[in-house]
């Protein structure tokens, strides 16, 4: 029924859906907006380890390397706060020591140093995200320290806009509207801003010259500017302005500008903990390119309960059938081996040995268990890498049944991918005894090894349904697909950490990489021992429903035409 | 009386392009080259008549007349290009001296996909394996692959798997042209039992006689259209009388 009512119906589902598909991309790329790291942690006295300490009554008495050490921080940390007192007059220099990687170990690279005096309120500031932190006291053997906890992140961030009437500035020669010249000297002042501050941003524009800005700050409101108070930034250039990094409680900011003359700023305003939102334009464009792919088939659906009802029992009838094609695989691949299905574990682990040989020097210092780390990557990827080249040609290869007697074709590619998920389940097994044999530390999150398994199945059948529908007709996707894999593997980190792709244009990819999602969460619940986040688990289900809809979606149009080619 | 098989209107059409694109730079190049030619052979046409349940139907015709691509049609293996299908009940077909068999396989293995294939339980096809290796005569060459076998050989175990799983529907498409006489007759007397147990049976023969004697109505198919419908002795004469 073309009516023109039922073509405006149709373009506005179809608008939606690209709608609803630029906001799952703008959700995507900023997950610490949408979904923040709640960040505060408690650490009681009995959670810390506590090393060379001696210890008279409740009271600690520091040594020569006395260490606190907390383990498994795994968030960002802004700020520590030591929840106790310093009895007696000795005071504390603490060195903050901190890793960003489970595997990494301390060093002094990734260590801050500060200075505490008795009676002082025992905060730091941090501005990292860290796995784990150890807080070593140097030349402070004999201090004494009562500690009932340690708090990380004890206040959230607190925003807060200065219009620039609340700026002070100190001679700038107002040009125009809100652009100013800077002179010799030139000062921006802040003032009342009584909170943890991460960054500032200054609205506006760089129009002329450079800035090379030097921050002096105050902790309270009588504190004078002083040199030991300050520090110069990093700044950054963004789309709204100058992005300032601090990391410090202040309560004054004041921001000289030495030997930046005749430099032309645009003000608008100043925000403290700015809240920006990034556009990652390539996964927008991503996400709304797969809803408009949905849209076009939805708006010709009509009755979606009976035929989904028909499929059920279609799919009753048609089980055995599928035990029976998993079953006759099984028996063909291992017919004639002799060490059969030991082949499924072996070679996983002698691919490992060869791996971790080549590439285990390179990368050190970011992956400390590298045959974990490799194996976790390369059972998931070898896994929908089969299944989907299985399916591929599954319709194909049973052209002579098709031809004779009505099966429901998508039998066919899902029995491939259930055949390769069983030949996952044999090389599981050399990853427990990788595990075993290295004595890597596991938690119960171990116990949810199936759900990126299960995620990437559902994953594999639906992309296994797309490319078995594409085959039929172009025999020529197989050889494109063989490709593909090649340098799919390579956009999944399997043998490198992701830290090497920082600054690439290589990371937007892999990001977009489904099986980046499904290898992260195998090696969150098997190797670091975390539970994933929500914002992992979104990932993973949108990825597996969207390929999964869309396989049966193209399938079923084109399944009806197949017997014509095959 | 309840329909088993109901076509309304039934067209098939098959592209006949004179060379096959099986490759997607082929495909893009044709395409912008604007080549892609659509040569249309009419398998089918405007084809609607009823199968009454329990019926046993002759199909009628000379080669390529169409019988094999209807009765494909009607077994769910290919899709009309226009009207409509309605079936009522299983359906065992055996069509063009196959019935979906794997021929890499034995004969054994083959018994139990087949009947997989057709919806039933490894522990249901245990059940009948004896039945049907009896039916066969098989017992001898069960574990050797059907590659080997001889049409008739092939046939015969078709023949017996289709018929012990007792469908609502069984559709013969000229198995039966191989069998020895022995072996047609153990068919026609397994059909009449089935036609006393309700089954609807579609056969496709060029042996006319064999259908005046099965069949109670019959249809007579000539270059995709029914050039005749109904009683099956009056549109066997008519037939023979034009062939003769």
């Amino acid at each position: 029924m073309k009516t023109k009512l039922g073509s405006i119906v149709r373009i506005f589902i179809f608008l939606l859906f690209i709608c609803v598909g630029v906001i799952i991309g703008i959700l995507v790329s900023n997950p610490d907006y949408f979904f923040p790291q709640r960040g505060y942690c408690l650490y009681q006295e009995e959670q810390l380890e506590f090393i060379n300490w001696g210890k008279q009554d409740e009271i600690y008495v520091s040594q020569e390397d006395s260490q606190i050490i907390l383990d498994n921080v795994n968030t960002y940390v802004r700020e520590i706060k030591l929840n106790g007192e310093i009895t007696g007059n000795q005071s504390l220099i603490p060195r903050i020591y901190y890793t960003e990687n489970p595997d990494e170990a301390f060093t002094e690279e990734k260590s801050v140093s500060y200075t505490m005096d008795a009676g002082q309120e025992m905060i730091f500031s941090l501005g990292k995200t860290v796995f784990d932190l150890r807080i070593d006291l140097t030349e402070g053997t004999g201090a004494s320290l009562q500690l009932d906890s340690i708090e990380l992140n004890p206040q959230p961030l607190v925003q807060k806009t200065f219009l620039p009437t609340q700026i002070q500035l100190y001679h700038w020669a107002n040009d125009g509207e809100d652009t100013y010249r800077s002179a010799q000297d030139s000062q921006i002042i802040l003032e009342g801003i009584d909170t943890y501050v991460d960054q500032i941003l200054i609205e506006g524009k760089l129009l002329e010259g450079t800035l090379d800005p030097h921050v002096y700050y105050t902790s309270t409101a009588q504190e004078v500017y002083s040199e030991a108070n300050s520090f110069v930034p990093d700044i950054r250039n963004t789309k709204e302005g100058l992005l300032i990094q601090i990391g410090k409680t202040v309560e004054n900011l004041r921001i000289d500008l030495l030997d930046a003359e005749n430099a032309s700023l645009q003000l608008k305003g100043i925000q403290v903990n700015p809240r920006t939102l990034e556009m990652d334009y390539l996964q927008i464009f991503f996400w709304a390119l797969i809803m408009a792919a949905f849209a076009i088939p939805v708006c010709k659906l009509k009755t979606l309960k009976t035929r989904i009802s028909v499929y059920l029992v279609n799919f009753k009838k048609y089980r055995y059938l599928l035990q029976d094609l998993v079953l006759r695989d099984i028996k063909i691949k291992y017919r004639r081996s002799i060490l059969g299905i030991v082949w499924s574990v072996l070679n996983p682990l002698l691919m490992m040995l060869v791996t971790t040989a080549v590439f285990q020097n390179l990368f050190r210092f970011n992956i400390k268990n590298f045959p974990i780390y490799y194996l976790t990557g390369i059972l998931i990827f070898n896994f929908v890498a089969e299944a989907t080249s299985g399916a591929m040609v599954s319709v194909i290869g049973a052209g002579a049944l098709i031809r004779k007697v009505y099966i429901p074709k998508y039998i066919f590619p899902l029995e491939k991918c259930l055949f390769a998920f069983v030949n996952m389940a044999f090389s599981l097994i050399a990853t427990v005894i990788m595990l075993l044999i290295l004595q890597v530390d596991i938690s119960w999150t171990i116990l949810l090894f199936w759900v990126p398994l299960v995620y990437a199945l559902i994953f594999s059948v639906g992309l296994g349904l797309i490319l078995a529908s594409f085959n039929v007709f172009f025999r020529d996707i197989g050889h494109l697909y063989s490709v593909w894999t090649t340098a799919w593997m390579y956009l999944t980190p399997i043998i490198y950490p992701m830290e090497i792709l920082n600054d690439t244009f290589i990371l937007p990819i892999v990001k977009l990489n489904p099986l980046y999602f499904f290898v992260d969460y195998f090696r969150q619940v098997v190797m670091y021992g975390t539970l994933p986040s929500l914002y992992s688990n979104m990932m993973c289900l949108i990825y597996s429903m969207v390929f999964l809809i869309l396989g049966l979606l193209v399938f079923k149009k084109k399944q009806d035409r197949f017997i014509l080619y095959i | 009386m309840a329909y088993a098989v109901n076509l309304k209107d039934v067209s098939m059409h098959f592209n006949m392009s004179k060379e096959r694109i099986t490759s997607f730079k082929e495909y893009m190049i044709k395409m912008l080259k604007k080549q892609l030619l659509y040569e249309d052979f009419t398998a089918l046409e405007g084809i609607t008549f009823d199968i009454e349940q329990g019926d046993v139907f002759g199909i009628v015709g000379l080669n390529g007349s169409g019988k094999s691509t209807l009765l494909k049609i009607i077994s769910g293996i290919l899709k009309p290009t226009t009207g409509t299908v309605a079936v009522n009940g299983t359906i065992a077909p055996l069509i063009e001296l196959g019935a979906g068999f794997d021929m890499e396989l034995t004969a054994r293995e083959n018994i139990f996909l087949n009947g997989s294939v057709l919806g039933f339980s490894r522990e249901m096809m245990q059940e009948k394996f004896d039945e049907i290796v009896e039916f066969s005569e098989m017992q001898e060459f069960l574990d050797v692959p059907l590659k080997n076998y001889s049409s008739g050989m092939v046939a015969r175990i078709a023949f017996a798997i289709a018929t012990i799983t007792q469908p609502e529907i069984l559709i013969v498409d000229e198995i039966l042209a191989v069998g020895d006489f022995r072996f047609q007759e153990k068919c026609e007397a397994r059909i009449n039992q089935m036609m006393q147990g309700g089954t609807t049976v579609i056969i496709v023969s060029h042996a006319i006689e064999q259908i005046e004697r099965l069949c109670k109505h019959c249809m007579w198919l000539e270059k995709g259209h029914i050039k005749m419908l109904g009683e099956a002795h009056e549109i066997c004469e008519l037939y023979q009388s034009c062939e003769g």
